[in-house]
């Protein structure tokens, strides 16, 4: 017999308001909420084409670099100059014939940006076929390589030979995807060191830039993509572990029972981690969560917990609370990961229970916190992927954080969502709803299959 | 409930619950002027104007989102400043808090509500924006937060918190970025946090007495308020390490525990 979760919550949007009522945990699982599976699908199956790239490197000979920033490689002699930009409704006519499976799926290409950009879903029948998500890049990738070839009448005697490096970048001769072409999903399998980790590999600025900025939508897409994840990886295939994983999705990105809003709201004015956290224990302590096991001597309280996925739940919407509270004050995003340090640090010894998720998320965030900052400071926390090194031992905890963070943040990061994630504010527009209002429309789809499940 | 709750019955744990009540206010115990405290920090001359990283929030333009409206910003978030720093080198010889309590501090009082920090091999960071960081560096430097001894200001070179104290019973600092006055029975910072030497030294007063910053020490010492006086910290602490190993291979094993 299937697994079903006894739970039940209410579901609140942005602004404090309740929009489904009385919903099965099971009615918000990736498995059975078909606005969840929208974006999962529209992940996998979409591919972004900058067509303005394909056209500069092939006029500037300047092609298949591996750096993160700039081309190394310029090969003198095999520049083509072609209109590509000019012709870009021709090409994706073209793109949208090779892709295509019947004339009534579900294929979609869109020409943005002025002929910059194009937009490609594939049918969901390609995927169906695929043996994983890189299929949706590579043969978009290729049917735009035969569309400008096609076009501009290229053989190997004048340069069809410097298409594929334009396109794909070095790729094979090196494992990384460098080229013009990128899945919606950033991950490339050959790239990726671990099964399981592809819904994690957009960046934190890519999610803010596909919300635009929304903190509780932003919050939630993460945490959306980092549940995908745990159901892609197995982290969610223990009844409890699907339960823990869920009741995370819930309280963490959905904004289950209002508790994220309303301690926010009690703190936003004058509050710090340290008031969100005595918050937290009193809502937790009033809704029978925890409770009092023992009073030692001193007056201190060790509670005890009957449920513990909930507690960690109720933890997860408490460190999300006091990174809005304390990034919202400073209008920053750097102080996320400390304050996610501090929040996990305080909590265990004020409550005698372990922190959230047992203190993966406070050892995670210690080695965060150090590469955002200090001598070896890597990045902005907004150009981090969940599934690098160093976020992905935090089950799905963190990147929500983060994201809020960056939508809190006011303009003082050198790594914004418009310098790393620019293409996705341009795509933004002919994403579906599910996408941009996450918490709206898997509300939506929750009501509406609650009674089946 | 009105401060972080925190086992212990000794006077250990009584200072770190009275640091770690979101209300408390520290004793003041000297006086640096404004100008002073600018110079130390090194990050502008006195009197002049704060820059800005990007425009005052007023004049942004930033898409709707209701959350964001419920937390008031800072005044520096306000103005646009740009993030600067402050940062602590504590010896661990009876400074008033060693690094983890002073960053739990940052965590917890309003005063320093919209922080960014760091603790990390003796130094403790405090990242906020400008004019947050002139308001907060008043408390950092005047109050009981700080021993002129025991405490310094280190932006670079942190090196020493370990080391035995010199014969003033200065802590070490390869930088020597404050000297001992002994005519004048005081701490005088002759370089600023980042060791640039300053036109005129700042006075920040004479160093606490031994006895006194025992009665102040927030640390555990075998040669002071030893260790094994913390039943109830120790029974919690266990008890948490016990809880996450087991919790950690599945969540359920910890529930009625």
């Amino acid at each position: 017999m299937a697994v079903r979760h006894p739970d039940r919550i209410d579901l609140h949007d942005e602004r404090g308001e309740r929009i489904a009522e009385d919903i099965p945990l099971d009615a918000i699982s990736p498995l059975h909420n078909p606005a969840i599976k929208k974006i999962c699908e529209t992940f996998k199956r979409s591919v972004i084409v900058n067509l303005r790239r394909i056209e500069d490197s092939l006029r500037s000979g300047r092609m298949g670099g591996e750096m993160g920033v700039g081309e190394e490689c310029q090969i003198p002699g095999i520049e083509l100059d072609l209109p590509i930009v000019e012709n870009a409704e021709k090409i994706a006519e073209l793109v949208d014939r090779y892709v295509r499976v019947s004339d009534d799926d579900d294929t979609s290409v869109h020409v943005l940006g002025g002929g910059e950009i194009l937009f490609v879903q594939v049918p969901t029948l390609r995927m169906y076929m695929a043996s994983d998500w890189a299929s949706a890049t590579v043969n978009v990738g290729v049917a735009t390589a035969h569309a400008i070839i096609e076009l501009f009448n290229i053989t190997p005697f004048n340069g069809s030979n410097v298409i594929k490096s334009a396109i794909f970048g070095r790729y094979p001769q090196s494992i990384t995807l460098r080229g013009a072409v990128t899945g919606l999903l950033r991950g490339w399998p050959p790239a990726l060191d671990g099964v399981g980790l592809a819904f994690r590999t957009n960046m934190v600025n890519d999610i803010v830039a596909i919300t635009n900025k929304n903190t509780l939508n932003g919050v939630a897409l993460s945490a959306i993509l980092e549940t995908l994840a745990m159901f892609d990886s197995g982290d969610a295939i223990h009844p409890v572990y699907e339960r823990y994983h869920l009741l995370r999705l819930a309280y963490q990105g959905l904004n289950a029972n209002n508790l994220v809003y309303e301690l926010v709201k009690e703190n936003g004015k004058d509050g710090t981690i340290g008031t969100v956290i005595l918050s937290l224990i009193r809502r937790a302590e009033e809704d029978g969560v925890i409770k009092v096991k023992e009073t030692l001597p001193s007056g201190f309280k060790i509670y005890k917990t009957d449920d513990a996925c909930l507690w960690n739940a109720y933890m997860a919407a408490g460190q999300l609370a006091a990174v809005i509270v304390n990034c919202g004050a400073m209008r920053a995003v750097q102080g996320a990961p400390a304050t996610i340090n501090a929040f996990n640090d305080i909590i265990k010894l004020a409550t005698g229970l372990p922190d959230l998720d047992f203190g993966r998320v406070l050892g995670t965030s210690i080695g965060f916190a150090f590469y955002t900052h200090n001598i070896y400071g890597g990045a902005g926390p907004g150009a981090y992927a969940p599934a690098g090194p160093l976020l992905r031992h935090s089950r799905g905890f963190i990147a929500p954080c983060i994201v809020a963070g960056m939508c809190m943040d006011a303009g003082t990061q050198t790594f914004t969502p418009e310098l790393t994630s620019g293409v996705y504010m341009k795509i933004r527009d002919v994403l579906p709803p599910e996408m941009k209002q996450p918490i709206k429309y898997v509300a939506e789809a929750a009501s509406e299959i609650k009674d089946k499940l | 409930m009105v401060g972080i709750p925190y086992p212990g019955t000794d006077e250990i744990a009584e200072r770190r619950r009275k640091w770690l009540d979101p209300d408390f206010k520290p004793k003041k115990l000297r006086e640096i002027s404004d100008d002073d405290i600018v110079k130390l920090l090194g990050h502008r001359k006195p009197g002049m104007a704060y820059s800005s990283v990007h425009p005052p929030l007023d004049e942004i333009k930033e898409p709707p989102d209701p959350i964001k409206e419920l937390v008031e910003p800072t005044d520096g978030a306000r103005h646009g400043d740009r993030i600067r720093y402050i940062q602590f080198t504590d010896s661990q010889h009876f400074a008033p808090l060693p690094p983890w309590l002073r960053f739990r501090i940052y965590a917890t009082n309003r005063e320093f509500r919209g922080f960014d920090s760091l603790a990390y091999s003796g130094r403790t960071l405090l990242e906020m924006r400008e004019r947050d960081i002139d308001r907060v560096a008043k408390t950092l430097l005047e109050t009981e937060m700080f021993d002129t001894a025991r405490c310094a200001l280190r932006s670079i070179t942190v090196h020493g918190y370990s080391l035995r104290l010199d014969e003033d019973g200065l802590m070490f600092d390869a930088r020597r970025r404050y000297i001992y006055d002994k005519e004048r029975g005081e701490v005088v910072y002759v370089k600023t946090q980042q060791s640039v030497p300053l036109e005129e030294p700042v006075p920040v007063g004479p160093p606490l007495p031994e006895e006194e910053l025992k009665k102040m020490a927030t640390v555990y010492r075998f040669d002071h308020v030893p260790p094994t006086v913390a039943d109830e910290l120790m029974k919690v602490v266990k008890r948490i390490g016990e809880l996450r190993v087991l919790g950690g291979l599945r969540p359920d094993l910890i529930n009625g525990k």
